[in-house]
Order: structure tokens, then sequence, then C-alpha cells
């Protein structure tokens, strides 16, 4: 009888370990909505974008304030299209730790580390489109989202250490 | 209840339990497998939008520096439109 209650505590260990959501697939879960605000703020820049070029262009006035205007405008786009960039990079380093993870080749602080730098360009982006007047629509939910993410998921006092050190 | 029937009525629990077990890892790499897939298709679809933004951006400045260009041009083809020497009185 042991030997058979011993079989049947390891399924329903494999059961309910087979049943919960595992940590990759936990996070690019996460990541997918990440992706979708990423997706979203693209749209909107390029919406932005040709709406002020357009206007550029259609203005009745002379060619100096046509260059002024324009390089007004590029000096506001510029930073926000960087910080696009930095997020798409940094969403891309995550996907690269949680293959890692995955693989056996990295630690969940690696994963954690990389939705820091995440969070960073998440929080520069919505900076820089401050000034641009670009409101990427779900970037707060995403912030919270993510700052939420990497709260739990160091949540035991080892991999917040780990953490630290990864960011110092 | 005999010790034969007990074993052949715990062999059938661990059966079961093994179905489910086979099922919920089945499920859990197809919900996986669903997640990467999405996450793929969502890196296309970012790739081709920040792809879209970059020629769209650069067309409308490069039209825009082409306009100002030519509305020098034509501005220093017609007399009396010149810009002024600059310390030039306006008067």
């Amino acid at each position: 009888m042991t030997r058979f209650s011993f079989l049947a505590a390891i399924a329903l260990a494999l059961c309910s370990g087979g049943c919960g959501p595992t940590f990759a697939t936990d996070a690019r879960r996460g990541l997918i909505t990440e992706k979708e605000c990423e997706r979203t703020a693209y749209e909107t820049l390029l919406d932005l974008d040709k709406a002020k070029t357009d206007e550029i262009w259609n203005a009745q006035i002379s060619a100096d304030e046509k260059e002024r205007q324009i390089n007004t405008y590029l000096a506001l786009y510029a930073p926000a299209r960087d910080a696009l960039r930095a997020l798409t990079h940094a969403s891309r380093a995550v996907e690269t730790a949680i293959d890692l993870y995955e693989a056996g080749k990295g630690g969940q602080v690696d994963v954690l580390a990389a939705a820091s730098t995440l969070l960073s360009a998440a929080l520069a982006l919505r900076d820089a489109g401050a000034l641009l007047k670009f409101k990427v629509p779900g970037l707060d939910v995403l912030i919270s989202n993510v700052q939420a993410f990497t709260g739990s998921k160091s949540s035991t006092r080892e991999l917040r250490l780990a953490l630290a050190e990864v960011r110092s | 209840m005999s010790a034969v029937a007990i074993i052949q009525l715990v062999f059938a629990i661990c059966m079961k339990l093994w179905a489910v077990v086979q099922s919920a890892i089945a499920n859990r790499n197809l919900d996986a497998a669903q997640v990467l897939d999405k996450l793929h298709q969502i890196d296309a679809a970012i790739d081709s939008a920040a792809a879209d933004l970059d020629a769209q951006h650069d067309a409308a400045v490069a039209r825009i520096r082409q306009q100002i260009a030519d509305m020098r041009a034509a501005q220093a083809a017609t007399p009396g439109l010149a810009t002024p020497p600059a310390g030039a009185s306006t008067k």
C-alpha cells in the first residue's frame, strides 16, 4: 500500500505542477500585453507624425518659418522615437532572457533584470512622449503591470538581493 | 475487500491520475506554444509598424525639406522678392 500511495503522491505532485503556470509562460503572457502596447505606440506615433508633418507641409508660411517648425518638431520627435526603439530593444532582451531561462542557461533574476530595464525604457518613453504630446495608449497600465511583475516575482529575499546586485 | 481488489483499485486510480497528468502536460504545452506563437506574431507586427513609421517619417521630412528648398529657389528667382543682404535697410 505504501508504494501505491507514493505513486499517487508523485502523480498528484506532477499534476499540480503541470497545471500551474510556469514562470516562462507567465512572463511571456506579460510580454504579450507589453508588446501589444508597443505596437499601439508605433501606430499612434505614426498617426501623430503624419498629422504634424502634413500640418507643416500645408502651412502657408515662409521657408524660414517652415524650417524652424520642422526642426522644432524633429527635436521632439527624435527622443520619442529613440525611446520607443529602446523599449522594443528592451522587450526583445526580456524575450531572450526568458528563452535562456527556459533552456536552463539563465535564471529568473536575469529575466527580472531585463524586465527592470524594460520598465526604465517604458518610463523614458512616457517622459519623451509627454514633450511631444504623444500619449501612448495603455502605457501607464503597462508600467503598472511590469512593476507588479518585477515586484511579485522578486518577493523572496534571495531574488530581491540578487536583483539588487544585478542592478548595481 | 481483498488485497488484490485494493491493489486493482489503487492501480486504477493511479492510471486515471496519470491520464490527468498527461492531459495537463499536453494542455500546458499547447498553451505555452500558443503564447509563443502569439509573441512571434506581435514581434512581426511591431517590426512592420516600426518600418512603416520610419518610411513615413523619412519621406515626409524629405518632402518638407524639398518644399523649403523649392520655396527658397523660387524666392531667389523672383526679382524683388529676394532676401535683402544682411544689414540692408528694409525701409
